[in-house]
């Protein structure tokens, strides 16, 4: 997977965030990919250094406050994690 | 380890390398995993949630032609590790007590 799909994956997983939190997580996942490239990684290599999507949005998920969860429904939130995990696994492009 | 305990103490690490000097993601995490493992998913709600009190404070630099996030460690950072500091004596007591060491009959 290149940078820009893991970024797309990543965005879209964390939907429930509020637009400007989500730039802020979006933005540190693309500078250490890059801090790693420049460290002498491949992109593809970088990326797979980061680990499985779903897991990365269930973590930020959890320790993000409510105040900053954009949609206040629990089940959608879920429905996107499940359905990121299962886009990851299957192959699709969500 | 305990989650909890481990996010405790990730947070008082992620401040201690800051108070020696202002750094970014991917060296915060070089510097902190030669004591205790952290990934990015892990640093970055914590880096939020120290700036969302305060405790840090982020500015973007520009390296390389790209944005570079640093973070620096404000004084109430400063004071929750001084905090942190006089609390030493009595969790080194408490760690103790837990692992049943000989000083408690």
């Amino acid at each position: 997977m290149n940078k820009k799909v893991f970024l797309n994956k990543l965005s879209k997983g964390l939907k429930p965030i509020i637009p400007s939190e989500k730039k802020k997580y979006i933005n540190d996942y693309e500078e250490i990919i890059n801090d790693m490239v420049e460290g002498g990684l491949s992109e593809e290599e970088a990326v797979e250094k980061q680990g499985d999507i779903s897991k990365i949005v269930e973590n930020i998920l959890k320790d993000t406050d409510k105040e900053l969860l954009a949609k206040k429904d629990i089940f959608s939130t879920v429905v996107f994690i499940v359905a990121v995990n299962y886009s990851q696994v299957s192959g699709h492009n969500l | 380890m305990d989650i909890q305990l481990r996010k405790g103490l990730l947070e008082l690490c992620v401040l201690a390398v800051l108070r020696k000097e202002a750094s970014y993601g991917y060296q915060i995490i070089k510097d902190i995993s030669q004591y205790i493992d952290i990934s990015e998913s892990t640093l970055y709600p914590i880096l939020r949630r120290l700036e969302a009190e305060y405790k840090v404070e982020s500015y973007n630099t520009e390296y390389n032609n790209r944005i570079r996030k640093y973070y620096a460690i404000t004084e109430i950072g400063r004071s929750t590790l001084d905090e942190f500091k006089e609390d030493k004596k009595q969790l080194l007591s408490v760690l103790d007590f837990i692992s049943g060491g000989e000083r408690y009959e």
